[in-house]
């Protein structure tokens, strides 16, 4: 009998590199980012799709990471929390993050970041129930949510 | 008893100013918040070293029963294995 075919070769580009590596059919999403990649900047709060610490952004779209296969993304492109600004400079989101003491420990402010980020790209001026409604798939334990709300309405022009 | 006098390395007497010195009422921006808004924080989860292990549970099947005995000999074989723990 002949073995399944359990691993395959993905190419995706992630923050402007592109990564070809071969996976497992089984692999997810921010394994293959976290442990392939060795980007470790998105978080994995629960693996279940509730906190969303580890959305990144895939072609566009905001998706929490852990639930889609790495196998799912081949072919795409994808912005995780170390594609936001550069080095010594911070995009307008994350500057309004440190001034408006929207983390704590810091766990979830890469979620916190690409759903907003994803927000701003598609609606730069949102009101108040859009920034809410934007936030709600990201679960913070540390500041509360009033804080990050009112730096994503801050960095929103 | 001889009474020793130490010299302050600062004033003990602020003359007032108009200007606060210190960090009362200011806010203080957090030294760390930079690294963690560039996903550049370390947490646990976030580390590897060398070798490092991982460590995976086998759950039984059964909601409600005895163990009556477990059988590790598979995974003992299996390469890369550092070992097992059950219990005993």
């Amino acid at each position: 009998m002949q073995a399944p075919v359990t691993s395959t070769t993905i190419t995706v580009t992630i923050n402007g590199t592109t990564y070809e590596r071969e996976v497992e059919a089984r692999k997810l999403l921010i394994h293959f980012i976290r442990d392939d990649v060795d980007l470790t900047g998105s978080h994995i709060g629960c693996d279940t799709g509730n906190c969303g610490a580890c959305s990144v952004i895939v072609d566009g779209v905001l998706v929490k990471s852990c639930m889609m296969l790495a196998v799912q993304a081949d072919g795409s492109t994808i912005q995780t929390v170390e594609g936001l600004g550069e080095e010594d400079k911070l995009t307008r989101l994350q500057q309004a993050f440190t001034q408006h003491h929207a983390l704590q420990c810091g766990y979830c402010t890469p979620g916190m970041l690409m759903s907003a980020t994803a927000l701003l790209e598609k609606n730069p001026s949102p009101d108040d129930e859009e920034i809410k409604k934007a936030l709600q798939g990201n679960i913070c334990r540390c500041t509360g949510y009033w804080n990050i709300f009112e730096a994503v309405k801050a960095a929103a022009s | 008893m001889t009474e020793t006098t130490i010299a302050p390395a600062q004033p003990l007497v602020v003359e007032e100013t108009e200007e606060k010195p210190g960090f009362i009422g200011v806010n203080v921006p957090r030294k760390e918040d930079k690294r963690l808004v560039q996903g550049e924080g370390v947490f646990f989860d976030d580390i590897k070293r060398h070798n490092m292990g991982y460590i995976h549970f086998v759950r039984s099947p059964y909601a409600h029963a005895n163990i009556v005995s477990i059988d590790v000999s598979k995974a003992t074989e299996l390469g890369g294995v550092y070992g097992t723990l059950i219990g005993e």
